[in-house]
């Protein structure tokens, strides 16, 4: 059944969900500035946690975002089916932070901070915490996908677009991933 | 299907491996804890990631970058519908006093979020229509619909609302669809409600938590988090200190996503206050009778000139008239940073 269309902040008569995000950016591919700000609105939160997940550093991540954006607003005209923004813009993110990654390894950066949080055996039950902690640790190609599909919330078929893998091999990394997560977890004693 | 088979699979809504989900007990609560594994990752970074002016800040680069006409900042608005009603209240043959320009000065207006607000600049009182200050540059768009309030006494009054028909690039013009009074040219208008007496007041005590507070004291509270229950809420009272800590690096990511839960109470208080940058706004502090706004002018205008040596002229009549032409000469060679929690010069 289709939902009911509902008002929108901007008080515009608009369908709720991807239908209306399609319509943003249709909009938005077509140069009208308040949609696109419509887009930010909505993505960049989630947006700027997936890339302090890929780069665990603030900074870089914020500076991964903006430039992300800045790249899908330039390119925005280029995207053939705007219902599929987010997944398109997904991919650019992941691109904007491989770059961060290639930087920072061509100048040997330290690992961020993060990269050298306390062991979850000091922490004193299941949270988040814990979780984001021992997730940060997993190596990139592990990380990557778990980052992308919890945060982005990807299909397995936008997630292997975005890294540039065959379904079947997206579906293969997600669920090591996730594994190798569990297993860290539970090493630690936390169920 | 094995179980072997099942969790070898990757994520999948296959009818097999959902039948074997529905009879097995084992693999189910290992596929439910793959499921909230995920949930809580992407819960805390969400919650690390939190950042106020975050989307403010991607808008203004885009509009950098594609060399579309930035925005107006929320301070520029404010000052510009200052300078606006300022004129219109204005009487014929000169200009007030300044004792008593101060009390025309109203208190500041909150909205509830992400404010555009501007000045009503024109009316047709037979069409039933209204042009106001703000356009397409301003994000209007056709459609939006717009609260007129009229200043006045203690509290703003509302005129009614305007559906915007026409968007050109610096105005719009729209149609009235509720009136309460005969809108005037000079009547403002926001694009959210404007907050109720108590909410105003939440508000106000939040943006009063910007204060210096002892960096050992907040890590010392977010240590014993776990162990002292009474932690947390001091954590909360404390306010903004410890969100502006939390934002750095120097606690860790566990301890940053304890923390942060302690104190999610507020956090649309936060996003209210550091979006608009009420916590930075001279002209909006300046117009603040609390005695805290004052404290709070001293605190992060103290590394610019001319405060940096005179301090910040006494509270009173001249304060805001002093600080609205100061900030409209000073404002392009400032920069606010947030680490120092001050302005400071380019």
């Amino acid at each position: 059944m289709r939902d009911y269309p509902t008002m929108d902040l901007l008080g515009v008569l608009a369908p709720e969900g991807v239908e209306a995000e399609g319509a943003w950016a249709a909009r938005a591919g077509r140069g009208e500035h308040p949609a696109f700000a419509r887009l930010v609105q909505r993505h960049a939160a989630d947006a700027l946690a997936s890339a302090l997940g890929l780069l665990r550093d603030r900074g870089e991540a914020e500076e991964a975002v903006q430039e992300a954006f800045c790249r899908a607003w330039k390119s925005l005209a280029s995207l053939r089916d705007a219902a599929k923004f987010k997944g398109w813009f997904a991919g650019i993110l992941y691109r904007v932070c491989c770059d961060v990654l290639r930087a920072r390894r061509r100048d040997r950066k330290a690992l961020p901070e993060v990269g050298r949080a306390r062991p979850v055996s000091a922490l004193p039950e299941a949270g988040a915490g814990p979780v984001v902690d021992e997730a940060l640790r997993l190596p990139d190609e592990y990380r990557e996908p778990l980052v992308l599909f919890y945060l982005q919330e990807l299909t397995v078929a936008e997630l292997a677009e975005t890294l540039g893998l065959s379904e079947s091999n997206a579906k293969v990394r997600l669920h090591r991933a996730r594994k190798m997560l569990r297993e860290r977890l539970e090493r630690k004693g936390l169920p | 299907m094995t179980c072997e088979e099942a969790l070898d699979r990757p994520p999948d809504d296959s009818p097999e491996a959902a039948a074997h989900l529905a009879s097995c007990a084992s693999c189910r609560a290992r596929e439910e804890a793959f499921a909230r594994d995920g949930a809580l990752l992407a819960a805390g970074l969400r919650g690390l990631a939190a950042r106020p002016g975050l989307e403010a800040a991607i808008l203004r680069r885009v509009a950098r970058a594609s060399r579309f006409r930035r925005a107006i900042p929320v301070a520029a608005a404010a000052a510009l519908f200052l300078g606006i009603l300022a004129l219109v209240l204005r009487p014929e043959g000169g200009e007030l006093p300044a004792a008593e320009r101060e009390d025309s000065l109203p208190e500041p207006v909150f909205t509830s979020e992400d404010p555009l607000w501007g000045a009503v600049i024109a009316t047709d009182p037979a069409a039933g229509t209204v042009a106001v200050s703000a356009g397409a540059d301003d994000r209007v768009l056709p459609g939006q619909v717009l609260t007129l309030y009229r200043r006045g006494g203690a509290a703003e009054t509302e005129v009614g609302t305007v559906r915007i028909e026409r968007v050109e690039p610096g105005w719009s013009s729209g149609r009235l669809v509720d009136r309460r009074a005969d809108p005037q040219v000079g009547d403002f208008f926001v694009s959210e409600r404007l907050l109720g007496p108590e909410e105003r007041a939440r508000l106000l005590e939040y943006l009063f938590t910007f204060r210096p507070v002892p960096e050992r004291e907040i890590l010392d509270l977010v240590g014993r988090l776990e162990a002292d229950p009474g932690a947390g809420p001091r954590l909360l009272a404390l306010g903004a200190p410890v969100r502006i800590l939390l934002e750095g690096d120097r606690i860790d990511l566990a301890r940053k996503v304890r923390a942060r839960e302690a104190i999610a109470r507020d956090d649309d208080l936060d996003r209210r206050v550091r979006q608009a940058g009420w916590d930075h706004d001279v002209e909006f502090l300046a117009r603040l009778r609390d005695p805290r706004a004052h404290a709070r002018l001293r605190s992060i205008l103290s590394g610019v000139r001319p405060f940096s040596r005179e301090g910040v002229p006494p509270p009173g009549a001249r304060l805001s008239a002093t600080l609205h032409d100061w900030w409209n000469a000073a404002r392009d060679r400032l920069v606010w940073d947030p680490r120092a929690d001050r302005w400071r010069e380019r």
